[in-house]
């Protein structure tokens, strides 16, 4: 059983482009010509679902659906087909290639890794008894560097101050977005506004206790980013603490709560505007697990030069219009 | 047996206090919980209430416990080294992180 990414499997929006642009990865090609025969076709198109395929990555079986029993009846045709006609153990020459690219290759080691989970807020006056079952999850990535920006350099007990914008933006534009309930696009730097402020709590030799709070408030007028919009405005409540142990440069905690309102519209509202509430969670990932290792879903977006970028870029190969020969 | 006669009382007032105290204790977290509803402003006060309620339970996360690979590639890999077919996940956006 395996999951991944199938932006990255198809070779961008059109696997066809990407095979034209020069695309090579042995794992992208073996995924794309057994995924042409699969419930979407070839060409053009997300080709998310689930497949059944054999070690050799010939096509078995597949289908895109929320229904249990269509699933459990496409796993069963799969793995009839397979009994019918098992193949001889060999090697598989895919299996044996090295992909040319993954984003956890860019892995923070030392740095600082979040968990963080979405999660729709009830609107119920008792949102305790009727929460909302939609929630999802991401990963926030800072490099060692920058996990040096969380702490002032000379800490005092009561001392205040403001988070860089680097850290602020990162979790702004690309992680306090709508993807409850799935994907959504991200916020340009000057589309978010506000500040994260830290204040010392307690300092002891090789460690710092820090508390912080801060506002956000995203405006975006753009219909879409590659082919994901993002929410038209969200205003932002944000609280944490972090625990820091200074002589190891890790941290010991982190938590992080975000609260916010979506506002379907880039007008000025108030507070009976059309909108719902959202909330975010932020906590340490386990480097010991490997699905805690998984790279932000935003991370080629990042802009930063510790991220390895795949010599083709998958955003900017363009899909062959239905029209064009 | 005179003592034991005397700490009876003692003890049963003792008893009767703390259920009314823990009583009351629950009774004021009901409150507080039943105070804060999705319009209540995020603050140090309500903040263990949003996380828990944000952070998912043990029971929405069955699905993780499945042994899955994290990529096509470790798929294919196992299957040719058990020599079985392959069920892939493959979504926009990692299943297992945002998709």
């Amino acid at each position: 059983m395996a999951t991944d990414e199938v932006w990255r499997l198809q070779g961008g929006s059109d696997f066809n482009e990407y095979q034209k642009s020069g695309g090579s990865d042995p794992e992208c090609l073996c995924f794309q010509k057994m995924a042409s025969q699969g419930h979407y076709g070839a060409g053009g198109g997300t080709k998310q679902g689930i497949y059944v395929c054999t070690p050799d990555g010939e096509f078995l079986a597949s289908i895109n659906s929320l229904s249990g029993n269509a699933v459990a009846n496409t796993l069963k045709s799969g793995f009839s087909k397979w009994k019918k006609d098992p193949r001889k153990p060999v090697a598989s020459l895919v299996a044996e290639s090295t992909p040319s690219h993954r984003w956890e290759w860019s892995y923070p080691e030392h740095g600082l890794v979040l968990k963080q989970t979405t999660r729709y807020l009830s609107d119920s006056p008792q949102p305790l008894l009727e929460r909302d079952k939609r929630f999802n999850f991401d990963f926030v990535w800072f490099n060692p560097s920058e996990v040096m920006m969380f702490v002032p350099k000379q800490p005092e007990m009561g001392m205040k101050f403001d988070l860089p914008q680097t850290l602020f933006d990162r979790f702004a534009r690309f992680h306090l977005i709508e993807t409850a309930h799935g994907e959504s696009g991200i916020f340009h730097q000057h589309e978010v506004s506000g500040k994260l402020q830290g204040e010392v709590i307690d300092v002891q030799p090789g460690s710092l206790k820090i508390k912080f709070n801060g506002d956000c408030h995203s405006l975006s007028q753009r219909k879409e980013y590659r082919g994901l919009s993002p929410a038209k405005q969200i205003k932002i409540k944000l609280i944490g603490s972090l625990s820091f142990n200074s002589s190891q440069k890790r941290f010991d905690k982190f938590e992080l709560v975000a609260k916010g309102r979506i506002f379907n519209s880039s007008d000025k509202v108030d507070s009976n505007a059309d909108s719902r509430s959202i909330g975010w969670y932020f906590t340490l990932a386990d480097p010991n697990t490997p699905s805690e290792r998984l790279f932000p879903t935003h991370l080629h977006a990042y802009g930063v030069n510790w991220v390895k970028q795949p010599s083709l870029p998958l955003y900017d190969l363009k899909a062959k219009k239905s029209n064009e020969p | 047996m005179t003592k034991m006669t005397l700490l009876k009382p003692v003890f049963i007032s003792l008893v009767i206090l703390s259920c009314q105290l823990a009583i009351l204790q629950n009774s004021i977290l009901a409150q507080n919980t039943k105070a804060i509803t999705t319009s209540s402003a995020l603050s140090a006060a309500n903040f263990d209430f949003w996380r828990n309620y944000i952070r998912t339970s043990d029971n929405e996360l069955d699905w993780q416990n499945l042994p899955w690979k994290l990529s096509f590639h470790e798929g294919l890999k196992e299957g040719a080294k058990l020599n079985k077919p392959i069920l892939l996940w493959a979504m926009n956006g990692h299943p297992l992180g945002c998709t």
